[in-house]
């Protein structure tokens, strides 16, 4: 069974404390590398009403930052990769989010090449 | 039943290597978990249980003391009533109970707030830490020990399940998620790159063999860590994540 890598995004920031009270992420992550692609989504503060063409409707208090990961599929670009051991670069082409990975069932360490 | 998120579980290996002679890996060690918070300052630590009746354990503490130097602190549990030990730790390696408790055994800084080191859960004894002594050397140096991430309920597959290297703040880590589930794969020692996995930074999340994680099984994730050569020294932390959907 193979491995499937799914690209998270490129690095957009930190998580702050105000992504904590956004309820994006938990307290943990603050300082973190934030990844992903980046959206603007509205926060709904609650009140709920029907507009004039009869949709339910939440009023918007805000717009928030929301990252979503990139998703896209890495799989053939890494494995495509030679199992030498050393580190190679995969860009997403996707987002352009830049992946190190090293592969190697022949893996071998900086050490051992000299 | 549905997948909380208490019981996606982190778990040491069966060989968590002190050095770079011994072996690196193995199968899932059910009874060591691997969540200890480094302390933000130097300090004594205290041990509690939330069971009175705790009262015949010894919680051996390994650490470094400010000096560098590694020492334990054997502190006797005294059921629901905190205990200190006696030494001042600079940083916490790994923590032993002499036997299962039937409570969550606290160990935590002994100055207020008391911030948390570890909860041993009920049951378990073991808490430890990754590349204990791990120093740079004179070439570059890579270093390969394993985690367990593992589903503990007791019925209901996690499914699209994924694991992430997610922190990473000294960019020095890579993780390979291993190709089988409940894998027992060693290493002759933690300088060996294991052979099956392959390793990413924190760009990537890897799916868990077969995209899922039946109840009870648990997936092996490899922990690469390089240090540069003749690095400066270096008291940082790594963080993964098992992720997925349940019904």
């Amino acid at each position: 069974m193979g491995i499937q890598f799914l690209c998270r995004g490129p690095v957009i920031g930190q998580y702050t404390e105000e992504d904590v009270e956004n309820g994006l992420i938990s307290s943990a992550a603050i300082g973190h590398k934030k990844r992903g692609i980046l959206k603007k989504v509205s926060k709904a503060k609650g009140r709920v009403g029907i507009d004039d063409d009869g949709e339910i409707v939440v009023e918007a208090s805000k717009s928030i930052d929301s990252c979503t990961p990139c998703n896209y599929d890495l799989t053939m670009l890494i494995n495509a990769l030679p199992e030498d051991g050393l580190e190679y670069d995969v860009e997403c082409p996707s987002c352009s989010n830049v992946v190190s990975v090293r592969r190697g069932l022949a893996a071998k360490t900086e050490e051992n090449d000299d | 039943m549905s997948i909380v998120a208490a019981e996606l579980v982190k778990r040491g290996a069966l060989n968590r290597p002190e050095d770079d002679v011994s072996s690196s890996g193995g199968g899932i060690d059910n009874n060591c978990v691997l969540d200890i918070t480094q302390l933000a300052a130097n300090d004594v630590l205290r041990v509690v249980s939330d069971n009175a009746g705790d009262t015949t354990q010894n919680v051996t503490v390994t650490g470094r003391l400010a000096s560098g130097a590694i020492d334990t602190d054997v502190i006797v549990l005294n059921g629901v009533t905190p205990v200190a030990g006696a030494k001042t730790f600079e940083r916490i390696l790994k923590i032993n109970l002499s036997a299962t408790a039937a409570g969550n055994v606290t160990i935590e800084r002994n100055t207020n707030p008391y911030d948390d080191v570890v909860i041993v859960p009920a049951g378990k004894t073991d808490a430890a830490i990754l590349f204990i002594d791990s120093s740079s050397e004179v070439s570059q140096t890579v270093r390969y020990e394993k985690e367990f991430w593992k589903n503990e309920n007791g019925t209901t597959t996690l499914n699209a399940a994924k694991v992430t290297l997610t922190a990473d703040p000294s960019t020095s880590i890579k993780i390979g998620v291993e190709t089988a589930i409940n894998d027992i794969v060693s290493v002759t020692n933690r300088k060996t790159v294991p052979s099956n996995p392959t390793f990413v930074d924190d760009g990537v999340a890897a799916n868990v063999p077969g995209n899922a994680l039946a109840a009870g099984a648990a997936i092996g994730v490899w922990i690469e860590m390089t240090r540069a050569t003749d690095a400066a020294a270096l008291k940082s932390s790594y963080t993964t994540k098992l992720e997925g959907t349940t019904v």
